[in-house]
């Protein structure tokens, strides 16, 4: 056996076993010295400091249009001098969601939450927190379930476009204007107000898709995908500072 | 640095065999004499050993010295920097003589003739110097040890060099080295050259050092502008004048009081402005020109600012995007007179920094002039290291916070107070000391935030009107990311700490202290944000904290308590006075007085004194301590509940060592030459210092003078004593074993 010989002597099948008996602890150790290892690579060392979290709500995992998490933590990393850390998955009601200032969900489908993940929400944007959706590949049931729930979640609360002259279009970069490329419109950023405070932004055009994909998977569609990465800049750059 | 020989080696080859025939033909005679051999072993050994401290003897051991070609090629130049170089003649001061001395003959001439110059800046101690280092010293020693220099600089040399000169007036105030040096300077054969700076005679000297002002006051509050004047000589000063300028305009003249023998003393006017604004007053020091005296500065200068202003402005500069910005934002959204500017550092190894505001409070830049940057009360720099920052604005947020009174917050965890600090120019903002040692990057066992006994006292901590203010601490969340701090500086109060304390880490998490007329704080955690964001937490406790802290730190120039200076002579062995004053709060008319506790330290940390004082509103207590010697006295006055109201720093200098005599000591440095075999001159009969330079590289051939170099290391006293030893003890041995 090649492992036995690796660990230096001739074993028979029934002393390997006893060898695998006699250093279980060790293979303990190091199996969690790795693990530790992957966590900490996975959530950051805490001194990091684009904590964004993808959030899993109602029946979706967080794994819509996979790795557009990572590609908004580059984009930041392109223009900040502070460590970014990438992605982690958190659900709405996670202890860690209230650790995490930055929260980001995408999705084709509808969704509903519930009443824990709505009461977790309202507590975690009252304090600061901040949610940027994005519809996958333009499909309108997204966005038209993120609305529904803002108002559940804020029902005195302002959910309206956001126009061209709202600094999130030129906190980075100076958008002027967001053309649609399968329709002859301007597409415009989505956001809900608290007190003034512009707390959740979303956008219906597949901006996910744009910023992250190429628009791969939403081909001429959208938002064209140069557009797509400065205003998905400028909304984390915003959601920093603001 | 010398090498061991003999004067006569001949003797050894002639007297050594001599010896060993003298030696068998002992034996062969103690022999025939029946004597035993362990006898014969030990008077044969005693004679032999006699025989070859005779040899020794005569062969006239010596030392040589080292010729020029054994030598570094290169000449050790001692710069004065002593204060008494920084008496003006013939329009600058014997330093910046010394300098273009230096820069525009010496140095091309050692070039030219491919002679190395070793420079080196001496008062009381001995610093290693290049060009830029003389250029930026200022010739402010308290004392003078030329002996010390020459010693220590041959000390760090592996060769000898070819010679020492020193560029000074050659006035010592302290001679104990001395001896040493000479006898260096004769054993390894170093000639000392001297060039001495300075007129011939003691002349009087007064110079203007300084002007003081606060940096802001309020309209119609009454003020000092104060100069420090510096006078040397014996005789008492005559008749000079100082004149007070307002944005160059005649305010007010007086008449330098009088006094005899060098001294260091302060002249103050007392002013106040009706309106805002920026003005510079200058003080300009006249005499009347048949005086006999000579005039060094006459003219400084101190601007201030007036103002009344109701919005308080902060600035906030981040090393790079961060989330402090962000929460500490939405907590001051609540106070509609705190006006918040933002800026970020855009790249690494870049002092570039970008807006992250929109609206009217928007910054493009960091300020260029101290005057824009003295608009804000208060400065956060947060993530920021001094790399980060060019030394300009390292510089204007000294001024900002030390002349303008200034709040400046630091706020960053293990990866911002690092080692980078240390010798820093912002590193004297800050009220703790840091390690040598790189930061320790990495999360640490959770933490609990704790207030301590001085916070409890002070009104920023103060962020629940329920009653239950401690209840209200206790609720934060736990924290994992801190900075580590060596030591809390000396009058810098502890404000949050660390639960439970780490065993060898100083616990220390907020600290604060008085710098000038404004203040500092450190928050030393990298994520206090996450109190905001915690679920449990209570987001007006967050906002009202940062409210208050950074209205705190705005009353940096509004402090209710000041320490004045009475014009008066600031030597040492003296009685320095002092007065304590109260501003009126028209807040609080009722307040009649307050007790409040004054603390004098030396420059070690030494109480010198420790004294309740009740003050009443508008009438200045006074109070002196006794300054036994020179250095920086911090004086600190803090309330009943100890929170540091006021401090200031005195300075106490000894001029009568360095101003007594002022005339240029060329004997001095002739004896040094003379003993040495080198030369002394007056800077102006220098002459061609090529052909100087020349003479020293040319190497030494001459034998007559390769002898004189020789000193003898012949036998001494204890030579002798062995010699006689041996024969006691030959006389002994033969005594007891009954030999003629």
């Amino acid at each position: 056996m090649d492992g036995a010989k690796i660990l230096g002597t001739e074993l028979s099948r029934w002393n390997w076993r006893l060898v695998v008996k006699k250093h279980l602890g060790i293979y303990v150790l190091l199996t969690l010295v790795a693990w530790g290892a992957v966590w900490g690579q996975a959530t950051g060392d805490g001194l990091s400091s684009f904590f964004m979290g993808r959030v899993k709500y109602s029946k979706n995992d967080g794994n819509d249009c996979r790795g557009v998490g990572r590609n908004l933590a580059k984009l930041v990393s392109q223009v900040s001098t502070v460590p970014i850390a990438d992605e982690k998955r958190v659900a709405f009601t996670d202890p860690v969601l209230f650790e995490t200032p930055f929260l980001f969900m995408n999705g084709h489908r509808s969704f509903a939450l519930n009443g824990a993940e709505l009461e977790n929400l309202r507590v975690y944007l009252e304090h600061g927190g901040f949610l940027f959706a994005s519809g996958c590949c333009t499909n309108p049931a997204f966005p038209e379930a993120w609305r529904r729930e803002m108002r559940r979640v804020f029902p005195s609360a302002q959910v309206r476009r956001i126009d061209y002259t709202h600094p999130i279009y030129r906190v980075f970069y100076r958008i002027d204007r967001v053309r649609s490329l399968h329709r002859n419109a301007d597409v415009f950023l989505e956001g809900v107000f608290l007190d003034n405070r512009l707390v959740s932004v979303m956008c219906e055009d597949g901006l996910c898709c744009a910023f992250s994909a190429n628009n791969s998977c939403n081909v001429g569609r959208g938002i064209s995908p140069q557009v797509g990465k400065k205003l998905a800049l400028n909304l984390a750059v915003y959601a920093m500072t603001h | 640095m010398s090498q061991w020989g003999f004067d006569n080696p001949l003797v050894w080859y002639l007297g050594l065999p001599t010896v060993l025939g003298v030696g068998v033909l002992a034996v062969r005679n103690l022999r025939r004499q029946g004597r035993s051999r362990r006898q014969i072993c030990v008077l044969i050994s005693l004679r032999a050993l006699m025989g070859l401290m005779l040899l020794y003897w005569l062969a006239r051991p010596v030392s040589r010295m080292f010729t020029s070609d054994e030598r570094d090629s290169s000449v050790i130049v001692l710069v004065d920097r002593s204060e008494s170089m920084s008496l003006e003649e013939i329009g600058r001061s014997r330093y910046q003589q010394v300098l273009e001395l230096l820069r525009e003959r010496l140095v091309p001439a050692a070039e030219k003739v491919e002679l190395r110059l070793k420079p080196f800046l001496f008062a009381g101690e001995l610093q290693a110097a290049d060009g830029p280092m003389l250029a930026r010293s200022q010739p402010d020693g308290q004392h003078t040890n030329l002996g010390r220099a020459i010693t220590e600089s041959l000390s760090l040399q592996e060769r000898p060099p070819l010679a020492v000169l020193a560029l000074t007036d050659g006035v010592v105030t302290d001679s104990q080295d001395n001896p040493r040096a000479v006898s260096m300077l004769v054993r390894q054969g170093v000639p000392f050259y001297g060039v001495g700076v300075g007129s011939e005679t003691d002349a009087q000297f007064l110079e203007l050092e300084q002007v003081t002002a606060p940096g802001v006051v309020a309209p119609r509050n009454r003020f000092r502008i104060s100069a420090r004047l510096k006078a040397t000589g014996e005789q008492p000063i005559p008749k000079c004048e100082l004149s007070l300028l307002r944005d160059g305009q005649f305010v007010e003249r007086k008449a330098v009081s009088q006094g005899p023998g060098p001294r260091l003393w302060q002249e103050s006017f007392t002013v106040s402005e009706p309106d805002s604004g920026t003005h510079t007053y200058t003080v300009r020091l006249t005499h009347s020109a048949a005086e006999a005296i000579t005039l060094g500065n006459t003219e400084s200068s101190a601007r201030v600012r007036v103002t009344d202003e109701r919005a308080l402005k902060v600035l906030f500069l981040q090393g790079g995007l961060t989330w402090d910005y962000k929460f500490i934002r939405l907590a001051l959204r609540g106070d509609p007179a705190i006006r918040l500017s933002g800026l970020s550092r855009t790249a690494s190894h870049s002092s570039f920094m970008q807006t992250v505001d929109d609206g009217p409070d928007a910054l493009r830049k960091f300020p260029d002039a101290i005057e824009e940057l003295a608009e804000y009360r208060v400065v956060i720099l947060a993530n920021i290291r001094p790399r980060d920052l060019s030394d300009g604005q390292q510089q204007m947020l000294k001024q900002f916070c030390g002349r303008f009174g200034g709040g400046l917050l630091l706020l960053g965890g293990q990866r911002t107070f690092d080692s980078t600090w240390r010798e820093s120019s912002l590193e004297e903002l800050l009220p703790v000391k840091l390690g040598a040692s790189p930061a320790v990057t990495g999360p640490i066992s959770p933490f609990r935030l704790v207030i301590t006994d001085a916070a409890r006292q002070s009104g920023v901590f103060q962020i629940s009107d329920a009653g239950d203010n401690a209840a209200a601490w206790r609720q934060l969340p736990t924290f994992n990311h801190c900075a580590t701090v060596q030591s809390v500086k000396p009058g810098a109060e502890v404000w949050m700490r660390r639960d439970p304390v780490v065993s060898g880490q100083l616990p220390a998490l907020m600290i604060t202290q008085r710098f000038g007329t404004g203040l500092t704080s450190v928050i030393g955690l990298q994520n206090l944000w996450r109190w905001r964001l915690a679920k449990r937490a209570q987001i007006e406790h967050f906002d009202r904290f940062w409210r208050q802290l950074i209205r705190h730190l705005a009353k940096g120039n509004r402090r209710s308590v000041e320490i004045h200076l009475p014009d008066q002579a600031l030597s040492p062995a003296a009685d320095i006075r002092l007065q304590v004053q109260l501003t009126p709060d028209p807040s609080r008319p009722t307040d009649s007085q307050h007790e409040l506790r004054l603390r004098v330290r030396d420059q070690q940390g030494n109480a010198i004194l420790d004294e309740a004082l009740v003050v009443r509103p508008d009438r200045p207590h006074e109070v002196a301590f006794h300054a036994a010697d020179g250095g920086l006295y911090t004086v600190s006055v803090a309330d009943s509940g100890g929170t540091i109201q006021a401090t200031r720093v005195v300075e106490v200098r000894d001029v009568t060592r360095e101003f007594q005599t002022t005339a240029r000591n060329l004997e001095g440095l002739t004896q040094w030459a003379h003993v040495s075999q080198g030369q002394a001159m007056a800077i102006e009969d220098c002459g061609d210092l090529e052909q100087l330079l020349v003479r020293l590289k040319q190497p030494v051939d001459d034998p007559a003078d390769d002898r004189s170099r020789m000193r003898p290391a012949g036998p001494g006293g204890w030579f002798l004593s062995l010699m006689l030893t041996l024969l006691s003890l030959e006389w002994m041995a033969r005594k007891s074993w009954g030999l003629s």
